[in-house]
């Protein structure tokens, strides 16, 4: 019958279109694959990995429940009261302790920088494998990537101190790598360091990779090491090193002159509002500076523009202020890094440890008057190895405000993050030493 | 579900015609067995004369031949299964016979294959089946709220009061724990999407911005809502691997297989219904209320004197949820046809007003279903479904440190300060850290979720070869299932949180496009031996699937000039997001039917390879074998004792992505470039989840067809799960798929209907009662990794653990501190209810008609946030003493650390449907040149018994989720409806 004929030509046409599609290999929309990197990288990706360490060593810092604000609250520069969505904001991280499980107190503080340092072995095996790259410029990208490396274990070091973390990163899932200690953490930060800067010494005239505009002055290879050597300094300073730290110093780009202070001379996280970039979320409205910044300052201290009186706001626990953090004014801007004045202070810090009370004495003079237009404390008179210690500490208090919880480290560092040296609030307030290693991480070594 | 009427009915006609007969000693006696109403042929009848051996089969076009019959009178007996049997008299010289045969409306059919379907009492696995004409008795929105305590086996729950959708039908447990948890939807032979895409809501919320990053907390609408319940002939549920093998490995969360309605031979009918009705709020938090200034001013700081009036109080919620605007919905469908060809057509409008301002639904659907004829070897149909919806559905469940959604934002809301408009101004809210106003957000904001979605089908049959014995037909099927869905969220600078970020105004478009497409061939075999010894349907068939979607996101922010689309923005930002899959998969199915249809023998097996897995070229084989057995010579009390066993197994496809490992190329600094690790690593050797059930029933049917009772018991154990382990994070990653562990789930099932006073003789008193009762029991059985948490914000505020020998919807959270060890974390709860029933009533009394159907969910728990938010804002209701006890009881510092007032009891009791009708009189009806009409009255969850402390025990924030369901945060609250329906028929 006709009809008949009609649907067996029908069906032969349906398995002839359909063995057409017998194909069933679907690739990736969505994303380049990691595999295809590692065994095949092209000159463009591994150029795009290095400009995504920037992007990595980014995450979480301006957040608001991020690295600069979260070490804030803990060092009593700041209070995210945004209780409404998280009641943890006061309660772990004000009244203790914190809790190993959950990301958004402390987690990502170890998430985002081993990522990001994994990122910086991928790129490494990348660059060993390019082809189409000159030497130098292979060995540029494994300078920077090295000192972005160790930024990023400072992190790890900055937010669990003593809990040390580990050093191996990139091998098996399974086969996990030892829990360094916090030394050992600093120690290889400071060798990654220096291979960095013997890698950028034979890196050419500039970088082959677009850095952001927080590395302007500072985006050559050769201006990279003043940087390279300023995260240097930092880190000898936090292992007590103190004469390796002023060696370190000279040379890096700390400058010194009452004229030109250029205290804001620095490298920095650089923000952005296109579309995939990330924004500085600072000026969250939940943000709020601590009220003993306001007590505790010596009168008419120019830093104290860096904060703005608001309605006064308060939580059920007691906390209140009424005052808020006027530093990043626009959803772009920067966050340093490391910048001149905190070099300044470290080399402060360095001479008074090495006993050299004067010239600490000094570095800590320029910054009152350069920075707070406060007068000059007379040395010995005013000034002294009795209380140098203290005034330093309030100085880089006021100086790094609220730029990466410089407080919070350095007074767990001389041991005075205790009730001894910050009052209470409310008489239930406990002062958090660091954050637990994750569970994430604790629990398949168990 | 069933029913059950009576004996076997039997209409008889005859037409004789007066024939001469030559030679009186061969007399032979022709004729044809026709099917009565629609004049189908009836093939394989048995023609037999009674009290002898003479007898013979009708052929494929229904036609006999009897020969060597004796003179005279006789009797002829004419039977068939399904048909029943008729006794015919002849009288001498009448020698052509034309017999008419009805078939049994006593026995449903039920589809067992890809292309086979068998009498019900064969069935080897329990099959729940829902008539179109239950589920439409009162107005839902969806299709699957409809079904909602009609299944036993079902754990069917709402994610929220929001309009438009947004539910959740579980099958037998928990069948995996990151692989697909719907269902699959088949609706006549289209595999139908149920996906819910997130609206983009969650930019403005950012729900994904704490500590869990899911963006499945805006609150979506799961697809299978677009559907229109009013075109729904009937839905069988196959609820496990033992019946949905053939579906291999898209079954593994059953099989919801939908027929839409078609036109009948004779009477074009045209059938008219018309709705009103009105959604009311039905359950509310409430607010604390202050005694004096002091507490207000203690509580809110000092700017509480300010507003504090004494004796003064706001219901922010009645202001907000308070929207009884009157709701309709219109349902035409025209259906009839000829003896070649019918047709099925119909019309749906509906709008709902949902009680927060601002928002509803609307739903438009069109729908024409065509059989023809060619002849009565070849037939054809065709279904075409066009839907459009349009969905409202404001902004509620999760927020992060804004002041955007609505019960947050309520949460820092004192009930003495007074959010409504003055005049033309907003009255900022100084209690909420952003100045946020509820009712501002309501009043100023919009959402819009368009959805236009185009359902086709076109199936053929052809007998290729039937005789006495031997049919073989082959069929094909081609299904398309295309969407696009479009939000538009629009939030103007205006709002009190919108500067919080810097850029004042917000808009969203979201486009989504969804294809579905599938194609099959199938060839049946069946075979019937003269003998009659036994029943053989041989099917095998190919089928082809693929499914597509694209989803993009820009979301555009600092808006100039008011205006809601994107490009009046100044900041953007953009995602999108691909999947392709492509399935094929084949199959061979017996089914054999033995001891005079008493015994039924099931074999299958499916072979099925996927994009998604691995290796695509690799088949994985799906088995299948089944028994049921009717125990023959039942006299007195039992009409049926059936026992029946089946095996199968079933897969669940990883998804999409599950392969690769992924850098991520989104991110740029400034416009640089930038590629990083994505943290996730895939696996390269994913295969899919498998199911292996084994279920055992008994099904009894006593008292002349009064009982029906349905007994069955299974066990699935699910190996191979899609997983996804925690890595340590200082490898770079934070998590892996990969396949391993397994799960068990053990339960029971009973359906039980009955028609209680048929044995008395009641007149026109008529009760039907129906009950089913679902209990299952998960466990993870086999777990290569250590003990993880997924799900919900950590482990303080409660979360889900899976672990080894534990179920693996048990909810952990803290319980106490150990001085030395820290927080104590241990089990507090468990979403699996204790089991669920429900009870069905229909009374009808001449022409009225009562019918009630309650829902009962015993056990099960609810994380409640919603709670701890409303206490830590020194806001909930009892917060004096009650809320302020549960909160520093676990504030770390008051040395509580116990969430467990947090974790609450989800018992209920819903009183879902309720319908009161009354058919007018005929002479009434015709008034309206109407042949029927009725009018009811009916209302959906009017009442709900429970001792939740927050709005609705059936709540899910991060929406339909395999494990982390039962999360309260925030959500759109219940409502109850009352409708005024009106049905006519022409």
């Amino acid at each position: 019958m006709k009809y008949q004929n009609i649907i067996f030509i029908l069906s032969l046409l349906i398995l002839t279109s359909l063995s057409a599609c017998m194909d069933l290999d679907v690739p990736d929309f969505n994303n380049p694959s990691l595999d295809d990197f590692e065994k095949n990288p092209t000159p463009s990706a591994v150029k795009s990995l290095a400009t995504g360490l920037l992007v990595g060593h980014r995450r979480d810092v301006a957040v608001p429940n991020g690295y600069v604000v979260m070490l804030g609250v803990l060092g009593r520069e700041a209070y995210n009261f945004d209780v409404a969505s998280d009641p943890r904001m006061i309660t772990e991280m004000l009244m203790g302790p914190l809790d190993a499980g959950s990301p958004r107190f402390g987690g990502n503080f170890w998430v985002q920088p081993y990522a990001n340092i994994r990122n910086a072995n991928i790129l490494l095996i990348g660059v060993d494998n390019v082809s189409g790259m000159t030497n130098s410029e292979k060995q540029a990208i494994r300078g920077f990537a090295k000192t972005i490396q160790a930024l990023d274990f400072l992190v790890v070091v900055n937010t669990r101190d003593q809990n040390g973390g580990p050093i191996e990163v990139g091998g098996s899932f399974d086969d996990l790598g030892p829990i360094a200690t916090k030394a050992q953490l600093l120690s290889h930060i400071s060798i990654l360091l220096d291979e960095a800067k013997t890698h950028l010494l034979s890196g050419g005239s500039e970088f082959p990779f677009s850095l952001s505009s927080g590395f302007a002055g500072f985006n050559t290879p050769s201006t990279f090491i003043q940087f390279n050597r300023a995260i240097k300094a930092r880190v000898s300073i936090y292992q007590e090193k103190f004469q390796e730290a002023l060696n370190n110093l000279n040379e890096s780009f700390i400058h010194t002159d009452v004229n030109d202070p250029q205290l804001g001379l620095g490298v920095y996280h650089a923000f952005g509002s296109g579309s995939g970039d990330t924004l500085n979320e600072l000026n969250n409205p939940n943000i709020y500076a601590h009220p003993s910044i306001i007590t505790d300052a010596e009168p008419n201290d120019e830093r104290l523009l860096k904060l703005k009186s608001v309605t006064e706001a308060s939580v059920e626990q007691g906390f209140k202020s009424n005052v808020k953090f006027d530093l990043y004014k626009e959803i772009t801007s920067p966050v340093p890094i490391i910048r001149n004045e905190e070099l300044i202070l470290l080399r402060a810090e360095a001479n008074y440890r090495l006993d050299n009370f004067e010239e600490a004495a000094e570095d800590i003079n320029y910054i009152r008057v350069v920075s707070g237009n406060l007068p000059e404390l007379l040395y010995p008179s005013e000034l002294d190895e009795s209380n140098i210690l203290d005034e330093l500490l309030h100085q880089k208090r006021y100086s790094l405000l609220f730029e990466g919880g410089h407080r919070w480290i350095d007074m767990r560092r001389y041991e005075r993050l205790n009730e001894t040296y910050i009052d209470k609030v409310v008489s239930n307030e406990v002062f958090n030493q660091s954050y637990p290693i994750p569970v994430e991480e604790t629990d398949p070594r168990d | 579900m069933f029913k059950w009427k009576g004996p076997w009915f039997l209409v008889l006609l005859f037409l004789t015609t007066q024939m001469s007969m030559a030679f009186a000693q061969e007399r032979t006696i022709t004729g044809k067995v026709e099917e009565s109403g629609s004049g189908k042929a009836i093939s394989g009848a048995t023609i037999k004369l009674q009290g002898t051996d003479i007898q013979t089969i009708s052929a494929p076009d229904g036609t006999f031949e009897l020969t060597d019959v004796p003179e005279g009178d006789l009797n002829l007996e004419i039977s068939k299964d399904n048909y029943g049997t008729s006794v015919e008299k002849l009288s001498a010289g009448t020698n052509q016979l034309l017999a008419e045969l009805t078939q049994e409306d006593t026995e449903e059919i039920v589809i067992t294959g890809q292309a086979t379907s068998l009498e019900k009492k064969h069935l080897a696995h329990s099959v729940s089946k829902v008539s179109g004409k239950d589920m439409t008795l009162v107005s839902a929105q969806t299709f699957t709220e409809a079904l909602q305590g009609k299944v036993a086996g079902a754990n069917i729950q709402v994610n929220s009061g929001a309009p438009g959708g947004g539910i959740q039908m579980k099958l037998r447990g928990v069948s995996t724990i990151n692989g697909r948890s719907e269902p699959l939807y088949v609706v006549d032979g289209v595999i139908m999407t149920d996906v819910s895409i997130p609206s983009g809501l969650s930019e403005v919320t950012e729900s994904h911005l704490g500590s869990n990053s899911s963006r499945s907390q805006d609150n979506a609408v799961n697809r299978m809502a677009d559907f229109n319940v009013n075109d729904i002939e009937s839905i069988q549920i196959l609820k496990g691997a033992s019946a949905a093998a053939i579906y291999g490995a898209k079954a593994s969360n059953g099989v919801v297989i939908i027929t839409t309605k078609k036109g009948e031979a004779g009477k074009t009918r045209v059938s008219l219904t018309q709705r009103f009705g009105i959604y009311q709020l039905s359950n509310k938090l409430g607010a604390r209320k202050y005694k004096d200034v002091e507490e207000a001013v203690e509580s809110r700081g000092e700017i509480a004197r300010e507003y504090f009036v004494s004796g003064k109080t706001y219901d922010h919620e009645e202001e907000l949820f308070g929207n009884t605007d009157l709701s309709n919905e219109t349902n035409v469908s025209i259906s009839g046809g000829t003896n070649q060809t019918d047709y099925y057509a119909s019309i749906l409008a509906r709008k709902d007003a949902a009680i927060l301002l601002g928002t509803g639904h609307e739903k438009q659907s069109l729908r024409l279903n065509i059989g023809h004829a060619f002849s009565e070897k070849f037939q054809i149909r065709a279904y075409t479904n066009l839907i459009h919806s349009l969905t409202r559905r404001g902004v509620t469940n999760n927020q992060n440190d804004n002041g955007v959604s609505h019960y947050f934002v309520l949460a820092n809301t004192p009930s003495f300060f007074d959010q409504r408009i003055k005049g033309s101004l907003w009255p900022k809210n100084p209690f909420s850290p952003t100045g946020s106003n509820a009712l501002q957000t309501a009043t100023l904001m919009s959402d819009k979720e368009n959805l236009w979605r185009m359902i086709g089908s076109l199936q053929s049959y052809l007998d290729v070869y039937s005789d006495y014995e031997h049919r073989v037909q082959f069929n094909t099927n081609v299904g398309v299932d295309r969407f696009q869905q479009k939000d538009d969220l629009y939030f103007p600078p205006e709002l009190f949180f919108e500067p919080a970020d810097g850029l004042p105004g917000t808009a969203l478009l979201t486009s989504a496009e969804s294809l579905n497409f599938n194609l099959g061939v199938n060839l049946v075999y069946t075979y019937e031996p003269e003998s009659n010894l036994f029943r053989s349907i041989a099917s095998a068939g190919f089928q082809h699937e693929e499914r597509e979607l694209n989803i993009a996101y820009i979301v555009s922010r600092y808006l100039n000039g008011g205006k809601s689309v994107v490009d009046v923005g100044s900041q953007f930002s953009i995602r999108e997001n691909r999947e392709l899959i492509k399935d094929q998969g084949f199959y061979f199915q017996e089914e054999l039917i033995l001891l005079d249809d008493s015994l039924t023998l099931t074999g299958a097996i499916r072979g099925e390879r996927s994009s998604v897995n691995g290796d695509p070229n690799e088949v994985f084989f799906y088995p299948k074998a089944s028994v049921a057995y009717n125990i023959p010579g039942l006299e007195d009390v039992f009409d049926r004792i059936k026992v029946r066993f089946a095996y199968g197994e079933t897969g669940n496809q990883p998804i999409y992505g599950q392969k690769f490992t992924p850098l991520i190329a989104s991110n740029n600094i400034e416009g640089n470039p930038a590629i990083t690790n994505g943290g996730i690593a895939g696996d390269p050797n994913i295969k899919p989840e498998r199911q292996r059930e084994f279920e055992g029933g008994l099904d009894l049917i006593l008292l002349d067809n009064a009982i029906a009772l349905e007994f069955t018991v299974y066990q699935r154990n699910i190996t191979d799960l899609l997983l996804q382990r925690t890595l340590a994070p200082s490898t770079g990653f934070t998590t892996q798929y990969f396949n391993g562990g397994g799960l068990r789930n053990r339960g029971i099932e009973i359906a039980l209907e009955a028609n209680p006073l048929a044995p008395f003789d009641v007149a026109d008193l008529e009760w039907i009662f129906r009950t089913t009762f679902t209990l299952n029991r998960s466990m993870v059985t086999d777990l290569p990794v250590p003990a993880f948490y997924t799900g919900g914000f950590g482990v303080a505020v409660g979360t889900f653990r899976i672990e080894e020998g534990k179920s693996p919807t048990q909810i952990y959270g803290w319980v106490g501190l150990d001085p030395e060890t820290g927080p104590i974390e241990t089990n507090i709860g468990d979403i699996e209810p204790t089991f669920r029933m429900s009870f069905y009533n229909q009374l009808s009394y001449n022409r009225f008609n009562l019918s009630f159907l309650v829902d009962w969910q015993q056990g099960s728990d609810v994380i409640n946030l919603t709670k701890l938010t409303w206490d830590g804002a020194g806001n909930s209701r009892d917060y004096d003493p009650h809320g302020r006890e549960r909160f520093f009881g676990w504030l770390p510092d008051a040395g509580g650390f116990d969430f467990r007032p947090y974790v609450e009891d989800a018992t209920f009791i819903k009183l879902r449907e309720v319908t009161l009708s009354y058919n007018l009189p005929d002479q009434w009806a015709a008034y309206l040149y109407a042949t029927s009409a009725r009018i009811s009255l009916s209302g959906r969850n009017l009442l709900v018994i429970t001792d939740y402390w927050g709005l609705d025990p059936e709540v899910s924030n991060f929406g339909n989720q395999a494990i982390a369901r039962n999360i309260d945060v925030g959500p759109y609250p219940p409502s109850r409806s009352f409708w005024l329906s009106f049905d006519v028929r022409f």
